[in-house]
């Protein structure tokens, strides 16, 4: 495991529990009252879990990543602890065929069914239907299925993720509790003007910029809205700009990519990580965030966008990630990939009011990572 | 960047001789390293510690960590290899610069079924000169555990290390935070780290003793007794500060007696450790209940402490 944790002094989940336990205990949660609360897989680079879990000690919970289940035996007996789950698809990370893939859900689904009988509860996030990348879509199915069956609660953000998620496995609603994605009010640096942002990227002033954003990936619908540039330039008048930002993908991938724009120069490519401060670079040049995705359930580049200011398009079915800036999301329908264009010319029309900066912005603080978690641990609270 | 005179480079020869574990057989050897390893055969004999010493210089200005890497790879008699913990596998060597340079010392601790030893020398950067000086057999070593004095000034860990379990064991406070600070200083390794830390709380446990917030209960009854006979939350954990694990198996002892109501803790059984009885102090004074235990009786279980600073810490406890 990675991130700051890992630097400095290295201590055993054993003692990570004891001392998690001593810190609700001065925050007068005391034996029985606090719970610990094991974050599996944990990222160190997506913000996001972070984010959630901002507000954890107000509501008596202090959060521990877990590097693997079998930390869960070092937890010493007389503590509560409720285990949360997101990325459920990472236990195929290492496989390379359907057959070891099928073993793995098995012997997944064993070790939870295991690990339920210690008392330990289990709450999951779902983050997606399948995963983007996924390689075992019928195992992968299966295995959020049963997984589904085995937890106590489900986190989603998006609204419609019963339905969505319908044709390929069920969720109980019982089970379910709807909290919306965060903002990202305060978690990127926020600064530095359009003008220098647009100077920055070599965007002239008047240009019409739409943004995308994040790792260069097949399901990101970026090789499909390229199909679309020359329609969308007919309805901005020859002034759209297309920057795309993000992470290099695949290499056959990406070998489309530079296919697709290499006579182009209306479209600008910045391959490689981005840097948390050079997030703002990106997000204050744009006038549109364009999620392309044709699939998917919850966006953060949407949620980045509408935290910066700027207006999005997404496919109708993810809307629903973002609550509270309907009139600042503008949608497409996903089988008709043509109605991105219009989208996108809804979008820079909204982008172009005289309040859209600041009523996005009153969005952002109202959705913040602290109000989020809030309600998030609210929500948690009354389940457990 | 000086230049290491008297340093030779390799040679076809060499890494001929290599190929055959057969580098370095006669005299000794003052050469400089490059970044493809030579490697010597050595018969391990019946000794169960065997050292090499060498000199590890460097062209630079100041000495340098890790920029030669010692791989010890071992043998049986008919040519199986052994598995080797990681840090006898894998040595990494200071250089110093030519002026301040003094003998590190290579161990190789003989496997069981272990007959051979082949070592490689390789460096692990790029850029300054490295050299090596010394002869390449392997000496026996001699144990020379307590003798701090020269240990301390050396860069020869598994000598510091057993200096380390000598002053554990003579609960020698002084001495094991001076070891631990030169092994911190030379390897940044995180066990030690957390050794030092528990050897702190272990002097913060004496200087100032814990205690539990106070939840003295009316209904707790003296007649109705909790018999401690084991760690509620499992054996105390040795790689654990002992304040945290004290302080959490109390808390843990004193809700189940204000669950139950039970106003005596009667330590019983086999387990009479040290830990459990101050748990048990801490707990009682926490409730206002009583412990019946023999304070005379016990094992210590909390490393770095004295039996005479183990005996004051359950008397100011209770």
């Amino acid at each position: 495991m990675k991130g700051v944790r890992h630097l400095g002094f290295a201590r055993t989940f054993h003692e990570e529990c004891l001392d998690a336990s001593e810190a609700l205990a001065t925050r007068g949660f005391n034996l029985g009252e606090g719970k610990l609360l094991a974050v599996h897989p944990y990222g160190h680079r997506n913000p996001f879990l972070r984010m959630l879990y901002a507000s954890a000690f107000d509501f008596g919970f202090a959060m521990m990543p877990l590097t693997n289940l079998e930390q869960l035996s070092e937890v010493p007996a007389g503590l509560d602890l409720v285990v949360h789950y997101h990325w459920v698809h990472r236990i195929f990370d290492d496989l390379t065929t359907a057959s070891a893939a099928r073993v793995a859900v098995g012997q997944f689904l064993d070790t939870i069914k295991n690990l339920k009988d210690s008392n330990h509860s289990f709450v999951w996030t779902v983050h997606n239907i399948l995963s983007h990348k996924s390689r075992f879509p019928d195992e992968e199915a299966e295995l959020r299925g049963e997984f589904a069956q085995l937890v106590d609660h489900i986190h989603i953000m998006n609204p419609q993720t019963v339905a969505l998620c319908e044709p390929h496995y069920s969720l109980d609603l019982k089970k379910i509790f709807h909290v919306p994605h965060p903002s990202y009010c305060g978690v990127y640096g926020d600064y530095i003007s359009k003008e220098q942002a647009r100077l920055t990227l070599g965007l002239r002033p008047k240009d019409k910029v739409f943004l995308l954003f994040g790792e260069l990936s097949p399901y990101k619908g970026t090789r499909h809205f390229l199909g679309q540039v020359d329609t969308l330039q007919n309805e901005m008048n020859g002034k759209a700009r297309i920057v795309i930002a993000g992470q290099e993908g695949s290499s056959d991938f990406m070998e489309d990519i530079y296919r697709l724009t290499a006579g182009r120069a209306d479209v600008q490519l910045h391959i490689g990580r981005i840097d948390d401060q050079d997030v703002q670079t990106f997000f204050k040049a744009a006038d549109v965030a364009v999620c392309a995705h044709t699939a998917g359930l919850n966006s953060g580049v949407a949620a980045t966008a509408l935290t910066f200011g700027c207006p999005t398009v997404m496919a109708e079915q993810m809307a629903g990630t973002v609550e509270g800036a309907d009139g600042y999301i503008s949608t497409f329908e996903a089988s008709e990939m043509e109605t991105i264009v219009s989208a996108c010319a809804n979008a820079f029309r909204v982008s172009q009011q005289p309040d859209c900066f600041e009523v996005l912005a009153l969005w952002a603080k109202e959705y913040a990572p602290a109000q989020i978690s809030t309600r998030f641990f609210e929500a948690l609270g009354q389940r457990l | 960047m000086t230049a290491l005179f008297g340093y030779r480079d390799l040679t076809k020869w060499d890494f001929n001789m290599s190929r055959f574990g057969g580098f370095g057989l006669r005299r000794q050897q003052q050469i400089l390293l490059t970044r493809r390893p030579v490697q010597r055969l050595f018969f391990l004999g019946f000794a169960p510690e065997k050292f090499l010493d060498l000199e590890v210089v460097t062209s630079g200005s100041n000495s340098e960590r890790g920029v030669v890497l010692a791989s010890v790879r071992c043998f049986t008699l008919l040519g199986t290899e052994l598995l080797l913990p990681p840090d006898m596998a894998q040595q990494k060597f200071f250089a110093d610069t030519l002026n301040e340079a003094s003998p590190q010392r290579l161990w190789v601790r003989r496997p069981k079924r272990g007959v051979f030893a082949l070592v490689s020398l390789m460096r692990t950067t790029k850029g300054k000169h490295v050299g090596v000086k010394g002869r390449l057999a392997l000496g026996r070593a001699k144990t020379e555990r307590g003798q701090t004095v020269d240990v301390l000034a050396s860069r020869d860990r598994l000598a510091l290390e057993a200096a380390l379990d000598f002053a554990r064991v003579s609960a020698d406070r002084d001495e094991g935070r001076r070891i631990l600070a030169r092994l911190i200083y030379l390897w940044q390794f995180d066990h030690h780290r957390r050794e030092l830390a528990i050897l702190e709380d272990v002097e913060k446990l004496i200087s100032s003793p814990i205690k539990l917030p106070d939840i003295r209960q009316e209904t707790l009854l003296s007649n109705k007794t909790y018999i401690y006979s084991l760690p509620i939350s499992g054996e105390m954990n040795k790689n654990v500060s002992p304040s945290k694990w004290l302080l959490h198996e109390a808390s843990v002892l004193a809700r189940c007696m204000v669950q139950n109501r039970q106003g005596l803790i009667m330590i019983k059984g086999q387990n009479r450790s040290l830990s459990m009885l101050i748990t048990a102090q801490l707990a009682a004074e926490a409730t206002g209940s009583k412990v019946d235990a023999n304070v005379n009786n016990f094992e210590t279980d909390i490393s770095w402490l004295t039996d005479v600073e183990a005996k004051g810490l359950i008397l100011s406890v209770g």
